[in-house]
C-alpha cells in the first residue's frame, strides 16, 4: 500500500467516523438557567400561574393592536438554524412554544382557507370536508382542556374526520384525548420500532443463510405484533402481522394509531382543524391534506404563506415533547407538593386503599390488562425532535418525569397500553379506513390519566367508565363480559383503581 | 343535607382587593407612562432583535398577588379540588352517589334554611357533572341496560326537541375559566333536521357570569316598561283620548305604544322588545326572562333532562308535549326515568348561577397600550357601539329569589340571593347615594333587540322573533371569549365588528372610516372586558 493510499484511507476512515460524531455532539448550550420547575401547589408556582395569565392578557392586547403580530414576533424569536444547533435553551423554546400551543390564529395567521376565509358566515366547517378538515377552530386549547392545560376534549369538541362538510354521520367523530408525557410515548414507541426491525432483519438473514423459509413470532417490550415470514431468498413475508403495519413502525398518535411521531401528529391537525399549514406540512402533506391552490407556498389559497415556520413549530413540538407523566395513585405518587397542598391527598391513599387494591387486581382477572398493559420499561430516556439537538427526557421533561428503577433497568412508563391495534368491533365500526387502518381497529388507548379525561372512547360517547367498559367490543368483549358478570361491589373496586390513574394538580390561572 | 355544607367559608373580601387591583394597575401604569416619557430613548441599534423578542415575552412580575392573598387563594383552589376529587371518587365506587348528595328537593327547600354558600358548593358540582343515562340523559329508544348499550350523541338538534349533544354545562361553558364561554367546536346546532349542520341554527355559548344581576336589571326594566303602559293606559282612560306613550327603561328607549280610551294598546311601533314588554335577557335572540327558564331549558335540549315543572304542565294540558317526546307525562322521553330534574335542582343552579362573579375592565399596563385603550374607550361612545352596548345599567335591588315563582295564594319561603354580596366576587358596583345604594352593572347591553341585517340573519325565525333580530350582546367578560357572534364565526373582535349590519351598520362603517390607530384603540379597549384572575387547580 503506497502512502498516498494509507492517508486516503485514513482520511475516509476520519471523514466517515466523525461525521456521526459530530452530529451526535450537537448540544444544548450549557449555560442556560435550570429547567427546575416550582412544587406544583407551592405559592411559587402559584405566582408563576398568575405570570402567565399577566402574560396572556399583555399578549392579547398587543395581538388586537397589531393582528399578525403575535406569530410575526415568534417567526422573529425562533430561527431555526439557531434551534438546531442548540445555541438556544430548551426551557425558553419549550416556554414559547407553550404559548404557540395556546394562540388563537386569527385570519391574518392563515386560519382557514381562501374560500372560506371570505365567506361572509365566517371561515369555520364544522364536519371535515375530505381529507382537507374543517377548520372547525382557532386554538389548539379549543380542544384540549379537559383536566387543565393540554388536556382533553369534551364530547362537544368531537372532530368529525373526512366527512362530506355537512352530515355528521358522513364523518368519523373523534374525541381529543389529552397531551400527556407525549415526548415518552414517541421515544417508548421508537424503541419498539427499533426492536421490531432488528428482529425482521435477522429473521430475513437467518432465512437466507439457511436457505429456508422461516418464521417468528415478533415481540417487543412483552407485546407480540403477529408471525413476520420469511423465504428462502429471505424475502419478508408481513401479511401474518397484527396490529401493526407492515413496515413494523409503532404509531403511537391518533386513535387508530396513524402517526409516529409528535411533529406528524401536530402537523397534520393544525392543517385539519385550524387551516393552518406549517412548513413541516408543506414538505410532508399530500396534495389532498394541503389544498389545490396553484401556489405551492399556498397550497390553501388564503393569501398567507409562511403561516408557520420551521422555528415556531418544532418549538410548539418541543412544548409537547416535554410535558408531564400521569400519576397513579398510591402505586406512582407524586408527593413533591408544597406545604399548602398535603391536603390534597388522593383519594386512593385514604379512603378508598383497599378499593384500590381490589381493583388492581381486577383489572388483571378482568383481562383489562391484556391489551391495556400496565406498565413498559423506556430503556433510553432520549427523544428525536427534528430540528432540535437531542432531548433527554429523564432530565428536561416536566414533573413528574422519569426516573430510572435499576430493578427494572430502565424507566418505568406506566401508560397502560400495547401500543398495538385491536378490532374493537362492530360496536366501534368508523365509516372511513383511516390511512388504511381497518374501520373497527383501534390502538389501545393510554388509560393514563383517565381520571381527568372523560368523556371516553374514540367518539367520546361514554360519560363514566361503566359506558367506556360497555363501549368495548371485538376482541375485548370478553373482558367486558367478565366486567358486567361482576357484583356491583367488586365493579366499585375496578373504577376506583381507574380513577387513580390521574394526572398531577397543578395551579393555573387561566 | 349534603356532606359538603360548610367545608368552605367563602372568601367575600377577595373582590374588592379584585376590584381595587385594576384601579392600582392604571395608576402604575399611568405613572410609568410618565417615567417612560422623559426617557424615551430606547437605543433600538445596541439591541438585538432576539433580545428584544425575548423581552416581548417575558414573564411580568406585575400583577402577582400579595403573599397573602396568593395564599388564601390558594388554599381555597386546593380545598374545592379535594371536595371535587373525593366526591368523584365516591361517585366512582358507587355510582349515583354525587347526584343524591347533589339534589336537594323543592320541599326540602320549605322546610331548611340553606346557606347560600350550601347551594354555590352544590351548583358548582351540578354545573361541572356529566349527566348520564341513569340520571335521566337523553331519550328512550335504546335498551339501557344491554350490556353493550352506549349513550347516543346528537350533534345537530331535531327541531325543537334538541340533542342530546353535551353531558353536562361545563361541556360548552369553561372557555376562559369555570362558568366561560363555548369555543367553536362546542356550537350547539339547533332546530336542526338532526343530521346537517347546515340545516342548523348555530349558537356559541358564551360565558355564565354576572347573570344574576342581568336577570334583575331585566325584571326591574320590565316593570318600568309595565308601569309607564298601565299609567298610559289609565291617562287615556282618564282623559278620554288616545294617549302616544313613549317607553323608556334605564335610559333605553323601546319606542312607545298607543293607549286608546277603552283599553286597547297598539304596540306597532314597539321596538326591541316583546308586547307583554317584558325584557327577555337570555339566549342570543333574547328569547328567556329569568335564570331558571334558561337553564330549564338548556338541560332539555343539550342534555335531555326534563324538569318537573315540565311534566306537570304537559300533564295539565298546559303546555305541548311534543318536543319533550311521546310518553306517558312521568316520563315524557320514554327513557325509563322520572325524576330526572327536581324543582330543587333548578333552584340550586340558579342560585349558584346568581352567585357568580362579574367581570371586570382589566386595562392594558404596557405604557403606549394604555393610550390606545383610553383612545379606544373614547371612540367606542363616539363612533356609536354605546348606542347599543349601553356600558353601565343601574340595578335598585340585587335581591333575587332562586326559587320558582309561586301559585297565587301560596306563601313559601323564598331563597334569596344577593347578588352584590353572596358568592364569588367581584361583585357588582356599590353606587352610594344618600339613604339609598344602587348597583352599576358594567355589562354593555342594552337588554334590547335589533335588526342585524341580512348577513347575520337565522335561517329562520326562532319563536315569535324574525331572523334578522338578536339582542345586544353584553360584552363585558369578551376578552377570554373568542370566537365572536352569534355562531362564533368572527375569530377577532375585528372580523366581529365587521360582519355587524342593520342597524348596527353605521357604527361598523365609523369604525371603518377610524385611521388605523383608531381601530387600534377601540380592539384594545374592548380586550381590556376581562375576568379577574384567579388561581384553580383544574
Amino acid at each position: 500500500m503506497t502512502p498516498a493510499a494509507l492517508l486516503l484511507a485514513v482520511c475516509l476512515v476520519v471523514a466517515g467516523c466523525k461525521a456521526p460524531a459530530e452530529k451526535d455532539a450537537v448540544a444544548w448550550r450549557a449555560d442556560c438557567p435550570s429547567l427546575e420547575r416550582p412544587a406544583p401547589l407551592s405559592v411559587e408556582a402559584a405566582r408563576d400561574a398568575y405570570r402567565s395569565a399577566e402574560r396572556r392578557h399583555a399578549l392579547r392586547f398587543r395581538e388586537a393592536a397589531a393582528p399578525g403580530s403575535f406569530i410575526r414576533e415568534m417567526h422573529a424569536a425562533l430561527d431555526a438554524e439557531q434551534i438546531a444547533a442548540g445555541r438556544v435553551c430548551l426551557a425558553d423554546v419549550a416556554d414559547l412554544g407553550e404559548l404557540l400551543f395556546a394562540h388563537e390564529y386569527g385570519l391574518a395567521d392563515g386560519l382557514g382557507h381562501g374560500p372560506s376565509a371570505k365567506a361572509p358566515t365566517g371561515p369555520f366547517r364544522r364536519v371535515h370536508q375530505g381529507a382537507f378538515g374543517g377548520p372547525e377552530t382557532i386554538s389548539c386549547p379549543s380542544c384540549h382542556w379537559i383536566g387543565g392545560p393540554n388536556g382533553a376534549g369534551a364530547e362537544t369538541d368531537d372532530a368529525f374526520l373526512e366527512g362530506d362538510g355537512d352530515r355528521v354521520r358522513s364523518g368519523d367523530g373523534r374525541n381529543a384525548p389529552a397531551l400527556v408525557a407525549l415526548g415518552v410515548v414517541q421515544a417508548l414507541a421508537r424503541e419498539m420500532s427499533r426492536d421490531l426491525q432488528k428482529q425482521r432483519t435477522e429473521l430475513a438473514r437467518a432465512a437466507a443463510d439457511a436457505g429456508t423459509a422461516q418464521e417468528i413470532h415478533v415481540r417487543t417490550k412483552g407485546v407480540d405484533f403477529g408471525v413476520l415470514r420469511a423465504t428462502a431468498k429471505g424475502e419478508i413475508d408481513p401479511s401474518g402481522l397484527d396490529g401493526i403495519d407492515q413496515d413494523l413502525v409503532v404509531k403511537p398518535f391518533g386513535w387508530k394509531g396513524t402517526r409516529p411521531t409528535i411533529a406528524d401528529f401536530a402537523s397534520e391537525a393544525l392543517q385539519l382543524h385550524m387551516g393552518v399549514q406549517s412548513d413541516e406540512l408543506l414538505a410532508h402533506g399530500s396534495f389532498d391534506l394541503l389544498g389545490s391552490g396553484s401556489d405551492r407556498t399556498d397550497p390553501d389559497d388564503d393569501g398567507v404563506r409562511n403561516e408557520l415556520g420551521r422555528g415556531p413549530f418544532t418549538a410548539m413540538i418541543v412544548h409537547l415533547a416535554l410535558l408531564e407523566l400521569p400519576t397513579i395513585e398510591p402505586l406512582i405518587q407524586d408527593r413533591d407538593f408544597g406545604p399548602a397542598a398535603h391536603a390534597l391527598l388522593p383519594p386512593t391513599t385514604t379512603s378508598f386503599v383497599d378499593d384500590f387494591q381490589r381493583g388492581r387486581t381486577q383489572f388483571h382477572t378482568l383481562g383489562c390488562a391484556g391489551c391495556h398493559v400496565p406498565m413498559m420499561v423506556l430503556t433510553d430516556p432520549v427523544v428525536g425532535v427534528e430540528g432540535v439537538p437531542r432531548i433527554d427526557l429523564s432530565r428536561t421533561m416536566q414533573r413528574p418525569g422519569l426516573t430510572y428503577d435499576p430493578a427494572v433497568g430502565g424507566y418505568p412508563v406506566w401508560l397502560f397500553s400495547d401500543l398495538k391495534r385491536h378490532d374493537m368491533g362492530p360496536a366501534n365500526e368508523a365509516r372511513h379506513v383511516q390511512n388504511g387502518v381497518a374501520r373497527t381497529a383501534y390502538l389501545t388507548p393510554r388509560l393514563w390519566g383517565m381520571a381527568d379525561s372523560a368523556p371516553y372512547l374514540h367518539d367520546g360517547r361514554a360519560p363514566s367508565i361503566d359506558y367506556a367498559i360497555a363501549g368495548h367490543d371485538g376482541e375485548a368483549a370478553a373482558a367486558r363480559a367478565a366486567f358486567a358478570a361482576l357484583p356491583q361491589d367488586e365493579q366499585g373496586t375496578l373504577r376506583v383503581y381507574l380513577m387513580s390513574l390521574r394526572r398531577t394538580r397543578r395551579l393555573v390561572v387561566p | 343535607m349534603p356532606d359538603v355544607v360548610g367545608t368552605r367559608r367563602r372568601l367575600r373580601w377577595t373582590w374588592a382587593v379584585a376590584i381595587l387591583a385594576p384601579a392600582i394597575a392604571l395608576a402604575v401604569a399611568v405613572l410609568s407612562l410618565h417615567a417612560y416619557a422623559r426617557h424615551p430613548a430606547t437605543d433600538a441599534s445596541s439591541t438585538t432583535e432576539a433580545a428584544m423578542t425575548a423581552a416581548a415575552f417575558a414573564l411580568p412580575d406585575t400583577g402577582v398577588p400579595e403573599d397573602v392573598v396568593l395564599r388564601q387563594q390558594l388554599e381555597r383552589a386546593i380545598d374545592l379540588r379535594r371536595r371535587e376529587d373525593f366526591d368523584r371518587m365516591l361517585d366512582a365506587r358507587d355510582p349515583g352517589e354525587l347526584i343524591e348528595h347533589a339534589t336537594l328537593t323543592d320541599v326540602s327547600f320549605d322546610h331548611h334554611d340553606f346557606a347560600v354558600d350550601t347551594l354555590f358548593v352544590v351548583g358548582d358540582e351540578l354545573f361541572g357533572y356529566p349527566f348520564r343515562p341513569e340520571n335521566g340523559w337523553g331519550r328512550g329508544g335504546a335498551d339501557r341496560k344491554a350490556i353493550g348499550y352506549t349513550p347516543e350523541l346528537q350533534r345537530v338538534h331535531q327541531g325543537l326537541a334538541g340533542g342530546p349533544d353535551a353531558f353536562g354545562c361545563f361541556s360548552c361553558h369553561s372557555k376562559g375559566g369555570p362558568d366561560g364561554a363555548g369555543t367553536q367546536t362546542q356550537n350547539a346546532f339547533m332546530r336542526g333536521d338532526g343530521e346537517r349542520t347546515g340545516s342548523a341554527d348555530q349558537r356559541n355559548a358564551p360565558h355564565v357570569l354576572g347573570l344574576g344581576a342581568v336577570a334583575l336589571v331585566a325584571a326591574e326594566m320590565s316593570a318600568d316598561l309595565h308601569a309607564e303602559a298601565t299609567a298610559a293606559s289609565e291617562r287615556a282612560k282618564a282623559e278620554g283620548h288616545r294617549i302616544e306613550q313613549p317607553l323608556t327603561a334605564k335610559r333605553v328607549s323601546f319606542g312607545r305604544i298607543v293607549a286608546d280610551p277603552d283599553g286597547t294598546r297598539h304596540y306597532a311601533e314597539l321596538q326591541g322588545v316583546d308586547p307583554d314588554l317584558t325584557i327577555r335577557p337570555f339566549g342570543w335572540k333574547g328569547h328567556q326572562a329569568t335564570l331558571r327558564e334558561m337553564v330549564e331549558e338548556s338541560l332539555h335540549l343539550h342534555q335531555g333532562l326534563l324538569t318537573n315543572r315540565i311534566q306537570l304542565a304537559v300533564r295539565d294540558g298546559t303546555l305541548d308535549g311534543a318536543p319533550y317526546g311521546t310518553g306517558k307525562w312521568d316520563d315524557l322521553d320514554g327513557d325509563g326515568v322520572s325524576l330526572e330534574i327536581d324543582e330543587g335542582m333548578l333552584t340550586t343552579v340558579v342560585a349558584y348561577l346568581a352567585q357568580l362573579e362579574v367581570p371586570v375592565i382589566r386595562p392594558p399596563r404596557d405604557p403606549s397600550l394604555l393610550d390606545a385603550f383610553a383612545a379606544g374607550r373614547a371612540s367606542f361612545d363616539a363612533i356609536g357601539c354605546a348606542g347599543c352596548h349601553v356600558p353601565t345599567l343601574e340595578l335598585n335591588d340585587p335581591k333575587l329569589d332562586a326559587r320558582a315563582p309561586q301559585p297565587r295564594g301560596a306563601n313559601r319561603p323564598a331563597f334569596i340571593v344577593n347578588v352584590a354580596k353572596d358568592g364569588d366576587g367581584p361583585k357588582v358596583e356599590p353606587r352610594y347615594g344618600g339613604s339609598t345604594t344602587t348597583y352599576l352593572v358594567h355589562l354593555f347591553s342594552d337588554l334590547k333587540r335589533h335588526d342585524m341585517g341580512d348577513g347575520l340573519a337565522s335561517p329562520a325565525p326562532q319563536g315569535r322573533i324574525p331572523a334578522r333580530m338578536f339582542l345586544t350582546r353584553p360584552l363585558w367578560g369578551l376578552a377570554e371569549t373568542a370566537p365572536y357572534l352569534h355562531d362564533g364565526r368572527a375569530p377577532t373582535v375585528h372580523d366581529a365588528i365587521v360582519l355587524h349590519g342593520g342597524e348596527a351598520s353605521p357604527a361598523r362603517d365609523a369604525y371603518l372610516a377610524l385611521d388605523e390607530s383608531g381601530r387600534t384603540g377601540v380592539r384594545v379597549f374592548l380586550m381590556s372586558l376581562s375576568r379577574q384572575p384567579k388561581l384553580f387547580v383544574p
